[in-house]
């Protein structure tokens, strides 16, 4: 076994850990609310319904179409949703460091406080993502659009600026026990995970956008795919394979070595 | 306290204290005060024994490794004057660089130590005879005025049951 695949055993020993005692089902169970909610929006007000819209009009109609009439709360909600969808797995660890940093009866407070800071963080990167998906999906033909937007993502996990963003996420800073400074450092924390979890998800992020009929799909084959790069330990910011190629790798069984009984 | 097997998992340790900001210890020692919850501050009253553990958490600098030297005390309190610190354990800390890295296995997150001060603390709540409110904590490396910083980003109290 190569050092590489004891990390990744080692990791996978960590998530049976949170699965057991952690709270990641709880976690699961909120993604599970958000899919349930982005499934119940109705047609047309869902965020990937108006960006393919956008897709299938000419560029000179969309100044009458940004109008008054605008769907932003639409926008807002369907951004919420698909956050509420598709976060909350990766949020075992910080979680779990927040629970254990603070006193019993101020826990619920603290997870509010990070969980409203991590919240705040996306959707500040939604008001940049969502017209930028609205301005491929105008630029690019409809049916290519998911595809580029694929090959953006899949370009972006392997980059060195990526990795430096997955070794932020797993940055676990000072909580206090008592006070403001509790307060502030848990807002801290959730500031601190949002801007990494922003700078390595952010293409991923537009993938959903890209399709309509299969959109719940597409959120959640990506759920999946950022929750196995969240697993991944830190490492040295370089360009390489995806970080989920390298998960699937290490599930092989071991390589017998020649000549052990 | 002797140590004595069992299948069961150990109790969970739960936090009762921390202190308020980060310190850093480099040639000079730092001292900071920790402050415990007042549900928990009474440990003779407590229905069940409790060990208390004191932790150094997020330990981090930027040389290969180091040592740390950890003194408990009471700070003064009312009438009562400060005791005299006491020497609680001295801390090696090895692989401190290779924690503090941010592309390492530890996520930039560095060390963390939990020492057993059950006995001190029993010790000095009785010396104080009253709850343990606040603790003072002084950490200093030995070895002289060159030594490269190391900071300590929280000192807690945890409490665990004797099972």
């Amino acid at each position: 076994m190569t050092v590489n695949d004891s990390h990744w055993r080692g990791w996978f020993g960590m998530l049976s850990h949170l699965c057991r005692s952690g709270p990641l089902p709880w976690l699961l169970g909120l993604a599970a609310m958000g899919f349930l909610y982005t499934a119940l929006i109705a047609e047309p007000a869902s965020l990937p319904a108006i960006c393919g819209s956008l897709a299938r009009m000419d560029l000179g109609d969309l100044g009458v179409v940004l109008g008054p009439g605008w769907p932003a709360m639409a926008l807002l909600a369907g951004w919420l949703a698909m956050l509420l969808a598709m976060m909350p797995p990766l949020l075992a660890q910080p979680v779990l460091h927040v629970w254990w940093s603070s006193l019993g009866p101020r826990r619920p407070w603290a997870l509010f406080l990070f969980g409203s800071a991590y919240t705040a963080v996306w959707t500040g990167a939604g008001a940049v993502l969502i017209p930028a998906a609205m301005a491929l999906r105008l630029t690019i033909p409809w049916d290519a659009a998911a595809v580029v937007v694929l090959g953006l993502a899949l370009t972006w996990s392997s980059s060195p600026a990526a990795q430096g963003a997955r070794n932020r996420c797993h940055r676990m800073r000072r909580i206090a026990a008592f006070g403001r400074n509790a307060d502030r450092e848990c807002v801290q924390q959730g500031l601190l995970t949002g801007t990494a979890c922003v700078a390595a998800c952010w293409p991923w992020m537009l993938l959903p956008m890209m399709v309509d009929s299969i959109h719940a799909v597409a959120m959640a084959a990506v759920t999946v795919m950022l929750f196995v790069e969240r697993l991944g330990p830190p490492a040295l910011p370089a360009w390489r394979l995806p970080v989920a190629f390298e998960v699937i790798r290490s599930l092989r069984p071991p390589q017998k070595v020649l000549g052990s009984p | 306290m002797p140590a004595s097997t069992s299948s069961e998992p150990p109790p969970a340790a739960t936090l009762v204290g921390s202190n308020a900001e980060a310190m850093t210890v480099a040639g000079v020692a730092a001292t900071t005060t920790v402050r415990i919850a007042a549900a928990a501050a009474d440990i003779a009253a407590a229905p069940v024994p409790q060990r208390l553990f004191l932790n150094l958490e997020n330990i981090r600098g930027v040389a290969p490794s180091g040592v740390l030297n950890v003194f408990v005390s009471l700070p003064a309190q009312g009438t009562m004057p400060a005791s005299a610190p006491e020497l609680v354990d001295t801390v090696t800390l090895f692989g401190l660089a290779k924690a503090t890295a941010v592309d390492g296995k530890h996520g930039a997150n560095g060390l963390t130590v939990a020492i057993d001060i059950t006995e001190l603390a029993k010790s000095l709540a009785t010396q104080s005879q009253a709850s343990l409110e606040q603790l003072q904590v002084r950490i200093e490396q030995p070895g002289g005025a060159d030594l490269k910083p190391i900071s300590v980003g929280r000192v807690s109290i945890f409490r665990q049951p004797v099972e």
